[in-house]
């Protein structure tokens, strides 16, 4: 297996390169004026290890996968086009107005309850682009009011008077019936013919989302439309790039769905969050090689602490409504949540609560914490962490930058005066007050999700993952936390191992069980059209990109809920058709058994009716996966490296500094076990183990992390 | 455990009153626990625990776990519930101490529900715990939906869970929720037509619906025979229980990592606080007082001005609000309010709008003082109805929105920004009846989160965007609406010219909607508001008040039929509808927004409009750039850039003639002066003994002590009788009779005539 992934973040690109039975990590910042040369550099760094050259590699490779946060940086810097938008007659203002709810999408949870500062963001499509379409459709597709035709044609001439650059159009329930839709963009053809300069492009609703729902379905097509030309050239680009070094194939780009396809079948909303996406990936790769049932992912960065969960019973969490941004849209999208703590997130003395609080805020990467000494004068995580002994001033990301102890020291200085503490006892508040965040986040979400985190395991990976993994995992009540192979480049490692994929999904509302009717389902015929649709475009897409048709799987899922509950729960079918009464009440069952191992039996209510919301196909053709070696600790232990230092370290819990050895790369040999308190530090990240925890490392750079005793 | 300290000596009134206390015939509300808002004083076992220092970043580490507890029970339980309002958000989570005080509510959903529970809990402690027949132990909830026991109004009900260390009471846990159906006189529990206690369904006290965790089947059943929809009272109750169940397993997780002491330190802590916070910002405050005048245009059966007194003193580190001279209570209407829901009010405007930094507790309010008269309509008797308290409770929201933001005119820390007032009526449209799934519904649209926001002190206030009692709400898909409801949306979301309060900077514009039926299942509507004749809310610092607002119908003809025949005539906009009247032989009908629950057929049409917030600051003092821009979006008309907003610009093109403008502006201030009076020649054109004959008018006037009442004249207000207003049916068909009487007499004259001719 030959591959090269490539994740770009804010900061860094990482560089995930199988070569053969060699895996290769790498890291070179993030060039954002031209994307090419961070990932050049990067390749460059897999071609040295190699000695190859750039063009060996890349002719060499049968995939480039590429996970971007373009999108999303492109959405931040507002850099887009100007878009239009039609929309059905009486829902003129469905944009501007946002469900309302429109000031809150992706801004930090203490804010929300500020109502005299809510604002909203400022619009994709301001008001003056918004023109109205004189039709009406039912939610069963029938056509009450018919489209006024010429009234539309002078609306779209409105539009690109007023300078639209891109236009969307959203008609009411165009998911049942599209006709209308089509019929506008026919109109549109042929006021604005494609073949002339200057075309632009139109977008219609029903195309990007198969969902019910004009709000989400209209935000999503706009972000799309905004996202399109900026992601469009960076990606021709990149392409570009790749070819003039010898790669001939299609680039492959990572979706937020779990999966990927060439760049001729992705849209642009599809590829935001498509890095933390393919970490979840990853992990749940490992979890099916090394048989591990439950893992919950927390990728702790800089400045965010991202939450994903992978089960043994083989569900996938999905969003299928999620923020992008400050916008909600819909799409399915692996789900993921993030919490604003990281290694920048700021302390600050509470007033009301007489005591520390971490968080919200963050130094970011830009100051960044104190310590960094680059102008950030508020005292962060990083900052504590290096006070209490746990980072290495000369030694921090493989030396790539010094720490100064006195900034983190100075930065201190108002809380503690505020608590009347020293300057230790503040940093050890601050390092357990970012645990406890971290820690009770996982408990929220596991619990929210009708899990018990007791019964998983904490994947911890990203920058500060290694060095924060006991704690959160102690607040969380998880015992076992495993470190994983190429934990700082996780998520590239997930790219590589990606399947292409198209998911293809469509509102309906089925009553499996009509209360009313005391009736089973049993128009099997539009259920397997349904069914069979979807599968037709998903092999389309697929085919389109050169896969063969006889290797194209499909999955069936089903969003389902109990008449009187807005909670829906997603069931794989176990068969891709119905055929008999046996088939639907099966598919109840599967659901009920869900829902009352996740939540609570007392809640499980088949008898207020079963509906169907959702028919979602999974069409995919399987690529061989990343290889995880055995990942369980060897039975034949191997002897402790001699620590390379002794350290003082200060403990949460404890009243003095005590001395804890310092091991550095051999601790990664597999079958080392250390008792903590110890640090080890390879270079690239710090692994802190803390009293009551057993350290033991494992296969390819992998380190398990066991709960001994109640520290 | 022994919650109240005091073991003194009993004195002979204490005798006396344990005696009447033992020998009552009925449990009913104690006027003693629900007019005290305040924070209980410490228990014994707080005053021990609280003896000893306590580290106060050990409380923050047990309350971010609660916290957690709480918000991931919120996001359960929205999504298992049954009532569609409460599935939309319309619900809050909370932990009470054992005495009854609220500690800590889930960051989302309506923190007013819990605000107002301290109540029943105080109820259950003093009369039911030690009561052998009831009795509170591990495993019990009790159920309660009568706001005179605590909570809002009847169609909320809330679930309530002791926890327990031991035989040890440290905690309640509670679910609270709009229910919605509770087999009120009108479908959803509220409604114009509620005229008396009896009218507004199930009255639950509270009961004990669980015991050792498993519901009571026989009581439950009660609850549900007492509903239209029995199916969604079980589905709730039980949906509620998981919640508290949840809540009670995480606090005990806590209790594991702890121990009962540090857990009623925690809770107890937590509520003193954000109580000694308050007080340190009320201290902060420049002593005087603040007046904020109001008035309900509507008693939901008829016009009439019912006015509410809002009257803010800040002493030192008091404040008192004084609700005196506001409208008697109205024996048979709905919009009646209790001193209690008056409260929440202040605390709600408080916490969204003022100090958005604290959480929505009670302490807030430990250092207010409430002032209303009984038997006024914010200090109501037992015998009126109460259904519609929203009315005057949405008031108290926007009257300490106003105060607050003139108490800290140039204060130099404010903890919200300044802004106008936001709308403050509940715009929305209450349905029932059967389905196209042929199912039973019954709720409230989700326009009610519809609200426009005030303008603020440096920008323009925000479009439609949530209630006034609420943030982080949803105004749903129209889509997702239709799918499961016997309407389309005729008019889904649109925002109409000149619905802003007008201003330096101009509140956030609201949007007009409109439902037409579809099907020939029996399904109907009604709306349950007042604004419709005099503004609901208003603007500062020389800011327009938001407009008024009506209901309009288009009834007679079905609509579907007309427009699919004649797709031209299909307009989306209430406004050109009702102008221009497209459909021949259809009656176009514009009513008061309380309109009376009531079948359609399919194919008519019910529109109405959600409401604007309050401007802020002199509309000359606009930017001529913003008046241009609104003009662009269609905000406002051309009339008020030119007229209120007085701009010169060219109409083909919109640019502003700056010099112009200036002169207008100029101006428009001269014919203000012209047209300004001294104080004397105001008082002597302006002001009035008593109110307008024509206008029926309850409370006071011109600040004097007695209170006007409509027909029943004016009297101090202990001497007013109650006031009970006819059926407008009755009247009308009283009038009617007279007419028919008329016209038999000029009909009989007419035959005498002819007769005497012939």
């Amino acid at each position: 297996m030959k591959r090269v992934a490539v994740d770009i973040g804010g900061t860094f690109t990482d560089c995930f390169v199988c070569w053969g039975e060699q895996f290769l990590q790498t890291k070179a910042l993030t060039s954002h004026q031209n994307l090419a040369l961070g990932f050049n550099e990067a390749i460059d760094d897999a071609c040295v290890q190699l000695s190859i050259s750039r063009e060996e590699l890349l002719t060499g490779v049968d995939s480039v996968r590429y996970a971007t946060t373009l999108g999303t940086n492109a959405l931040i810097e507002r850099n887009g086009p100007r878009v239009g938008l039609l929309i059905s007659t009486g829902f003129e203002s469905t944009v501007p107005i946002s469900r309302g709810r429109g000031y809150l999408e992706g801004i930090p949870a203490h804010q929300i309850q500020d109502m005299s500062r809510a604002k909203r963001p400022e619009p994709l499509v301001p008001i003056v682009l918004i023109r109205a379409v004189k039709q009406r459709i039912n939610y069963k597709g029938d056509v009450l009011v018919d489209l006024d035709e010429q009234h539309t044609r002078q609306q779209i001439r409105e539009l690109v008077a007023a300078g639209a650059q891109a236009i969307v159009v959203t008609l009411l329930n165009s998911v049942e019936n599209p006709d209308h839709e089509l019929r506008v963009y026919e109109l549109f053809e042929e006021e604005y013919p494609p073949e002339m300069l200057g075309s632009i492009p139109m977008i219609l609703s029903h195309q990007v989302a198969g969902r019910k729902g004009e709000y989400v379905r209209t935000s999503s097509a706009i972000v799309d439309a905004y996202l399109h030309s900026t992601m469009y050239f960076a990606m021709s680009s990149m392409e570009q790039n790749l070819r003039s070094n010898g790669y001939r194939k299609p680039m492959l780009l990572v979706h937020n769905s779990g999966g990927m396809a060439q760049l001729n079948s992705t849209d642009a909303l599809q590829t935001v969050h498509s890095g933390p996406v393919a970490g979840i990936h990853a992990a749940e790769e490992l979890a099916r090689q090394c048989d591990i049932a439950n893992i919950v992912c927390g990728d702790m960065g800089g400045t965010s602490f991202d939450i994903g969960i992978v089960t043994g019973d083989g569900e996938k969490h999905y969003d299928f409504n999620p923020v992008v941004d400050r916008w909600l849209v819909t799409v399915p999208m692996i789900h993921l949540v993030t919490l604003g703590a990281g290694g920048g997130s700021i302390a600050s003395y509470d007033r009301i609560y007489e005591s520390l609080q971490v968080g919200p805020a963050s130094a970011g990467s830009d100051p960044g914490p104190a310590a960094y000494d680059r102008g950030g004068m508020n005292p962060t995580v990083t900052d504590a962490d290096l006070l209490l002994g746990y980072l290495d001033p000369d030694n921090y990301a493989n030396g790539q930058l010094k720490l100064c102890q006195k900034r983190a020291y100075q930065a201190l200085e108002d809380i503690c005066d505020e608590l009347d503490i020293e300057e230790l006892e503040a940093a050890k508040l601050i390092k357990k007050l970012a645990d406890a965040e971290m820690g009770s986040g996982l408990v929220r979400e596991l619990n929210a999700q009708g899990y018990k985190p007791e019964e998983f395991v904490f994947l911890a990976y990203g920058g500060n993952g290694p060095l924060h993994c006991c704690g959160i995992a102690a607040r969380a009540g998880i015992e076992k936390i495993l470190i994983p192979p190429y934990c700082t480049v996780f998520s590239a490692c997930g790219g590589a191992g990606l399947n292409q994929m198209h998911i293809h999904e469509k509102s309906v509302a089925l009553g499996f069980f009509n209360k009313n009717l005391q009736a089973i389902y049993d128009n099997y015929s539009e259920f397997n059209g349904i069914v069979d649709n979807l599968a037709r475009r998903g092999r389309a897409d697929l085919v389109r990109q050169g896969v063969t048709e006889s290797a194209i799987k499909h999955r069936v899922e089903l969003d389902m809920r109990y008449s009187i509950q807005k909670m829906e729960v997603s069931v794989v079918a176990p068969k891709e058709h119905l055929e008999s009464p046996a088939d639907v009440i099966a598919l109840i069952e599967l659901m009920n058994e869900d829902f009352a191992a996740r939540y609570d039996r007392m809640i499980v209510s088949p008898e207020s009716g079963v509906w169907v919301s959702t028919i979602r196909v999974v069409s995919w053709v399987g690529h061989p996966p990343i290889a995880f070696q055995d990942l369980t600790p060897p039975t034949e232990k191997t002897e402790t490296p001699v620590p390379v230092a002794q350290r003082s370290i200060s403990i949460i819990g404890l009243e003095k500094p005590i001395d804890a050895p310092v091991y550095d790369e051999r601790a990664l040999t597999p079958g080392v076990v250390i008792c903590g308190p110890a640090i080890v530090n390879p270079g690239s990240t710090t692994y802190l183990v803390e009293p009551g925890w057993r350290y033991e490392s494992a296969a390819q750079g992998a380190v398990w992390m066991y709960r001994e005793s109640r520290h | 455990m022994n919650i109240d300290s005091s073991s003194a000596i009993e004195t002979p009134e204490e005798l006396v009153a344990r005696f009447l206390g033992e020998n009552r015939s009925f449990l009913a509300p104690d006027k003693e626990i629900m007019t005290n808002h305040h924070v209980h004083p410490r228990t014994y076992i707080e005053e021990r625990v609280l003896a000893q220092a306590w580290d106060t970043h050990l409380l923050s580490d047990i309350r971010t776990s609660l916290q957690a507890a709480l918000d991931e029970t919120y996001g359960i339980a929205e999504m298992t519930v049954a009532s569609p309002a409460a599935s939309c958000g319309d619900m809050s989570t909370a932990y009470f101490t054992a005495a009854g005080d609220l500690a800590m509510t889930s960051t989302r959903g309506i923190a007013g529900f819990s605000v107002c529970l301290h109540y029943t809990i105080r109820f259950i402690n003093k009369y039911f715990k030690d009561d052998p027949t009831v009795g509170v132990k591990p495993g019990d909830c009790f159920v309660v939906n009568d706001c005179h026991y605590g909570g809002i109004h009847s169609p909320d009900q809330h679930m309530f869970m002791p926890i327990f260390e031991g035989d040890e009471l440290l905690a309640w846990a509670c679910c609270a929720m709009h229910e919605g159906e509770v087999g009120a006189k009108v479908p959803g529990g509220m409604g114009p037509t509620i005229e008396s206690p009896w009218d507004e369904g199930l009255r639950g006290s509270p009961i004990k619906v669980v015991e050792n965790y498993q519901v009571k089947r026989d009581l439950v059943t009660l609850l549900q025979n007492n509903s239209r929809e029995p199916q969604i009272i079980l589905a709730d109750i039980k949906a509620r229980l998981s919640a508290c169940c949840r809540l009670e397993r995480r606090f005990l997780e806590q209790l594991q990592n702890h121990n009962g002491d540090t857990m009623i330190a925690f809770l107890r802590s937590d509520v003193e606080f954000i109580r000694d916070e308050a007080r340190r910002r009320i201290q902060d405050l420049p002593d005087g007082t603040m007046r904020q005048t109001f008035y309900v245009d509507h008693t939901m059966r008829e016009p009439g001005l019912v006015r509410l007194n809002f009257n803010y003193t800040v002493k030192g580190d008091k404040i008192i609000l004084d609700m005196s001279g506001s409208s008697p209570e109205l024996y048979n209407r709905p919009i009646n309010s209790l001193l209690c829901t008056q409260s929440i009010g202040v605390a709600v405007g408080i916490a969204y709008y003022i100090w958005p930094d604290l959480p929505c507790c009670q302490a807030i309010l430990d250092n207010f003082e409430f002032i209303a008269p009984e038997k006024s309509i914010s200090n109501a008797s037992l015998e009126v109805p109460v259904a519609l308290c929203i009315q005057p409770m949405f008031k108290a929201i926007t009257s300490a929105e106003l105060a607050f933001s003139k108490f800290y005119y140039g204060a130099s820390k404010r903890y919200g920004k300044t802004k106008a007032a936001w709308f403050n009526q509940p715009q929305s449209i209450i349905y029932g009846g059967v389905n196209q799934h042929l199912e039973t519904v019954g709720n409230m649209c989700g326009d009610i989160n519809g609200m426009a926001g005030g303008a603020k002190f440096d920008s323009d206030g925000e479009h439609s965007i949530s209630p006034c009692f609420g943030s982080a709400t949803d105004l749903g898909e129209a889509e997702d609406s239709e799918a499961n409801l016997p309407f389309i949306y005729a008019i889904g979301k649109k925002l109409w010219p000149d619905n802003c309060g007008f201003g330096k900077y101009r509140s956030g514009n609201a949007y007009q909607f409109g439902l037409m039926r579809f099907g020939d299942q029996p399904f109907g509507f009604q709306g349950f508001t007042s604004g419709s004749y005099f503004p609901s809310t208003l603007g500062l610092f020389g800011g327009y008040a938001c407009p008024t607002y009506a209901v309009c119908r288009i009834r007679g003809k079905n609509l579907f039929a007309e427009f699919k025949a004649k797709p031209e005539l299909f307009n989306a906009d209430m406004f050109a509808l009702m102008n221009e009247q497209p459909i021949e032989g259809a009656t176009y009908e514009s009513l008061s927004s309380a309109v009376p629950f009531e079948f359609y057929p399919e194919g008519e049409l019910y529109m109405q409009s959600q409401g604007a917030g309050g401007g802020y600051g002199d509309v000359l003092d606009r930017d001529a750039n913003l008046v241009i821009k609104d003009l662009e979006e269609n905000l406002i008309s051309h009339k008020t850039a030119t007229d209120i907003y007085q701009v010169a610009y060219d109409p083909k093109n919109l640019v502003v003639d700056i010099e112009q403008t200036k002169q207008r502006r100029s101006e428009e201030k001269q014919r203000r002066i012209e047209r300004g009076l001294s104080w004397d020649e105001f008082v002597a054109q302006h002001v009035q003994t008593k109110p307008p004959d024509s206008i029926p008018y309850y409370g006071s006037w011109n600040c004097e002590e007695e209170l006007h009442a409509g027909a029943y004249g004016c009297a101090l207000p202990e001497k007013l009788p109650p006031i009970m207003l006819p059926d407008p049916l009755e009247t009308e068909i009283a009038a009617l009779k007279g007419t028919v009487a008329e016209l038999q007499r000029q009909l009989d004259r007419c035959k005498r005539e002819s007769t005497d001719a012939a």
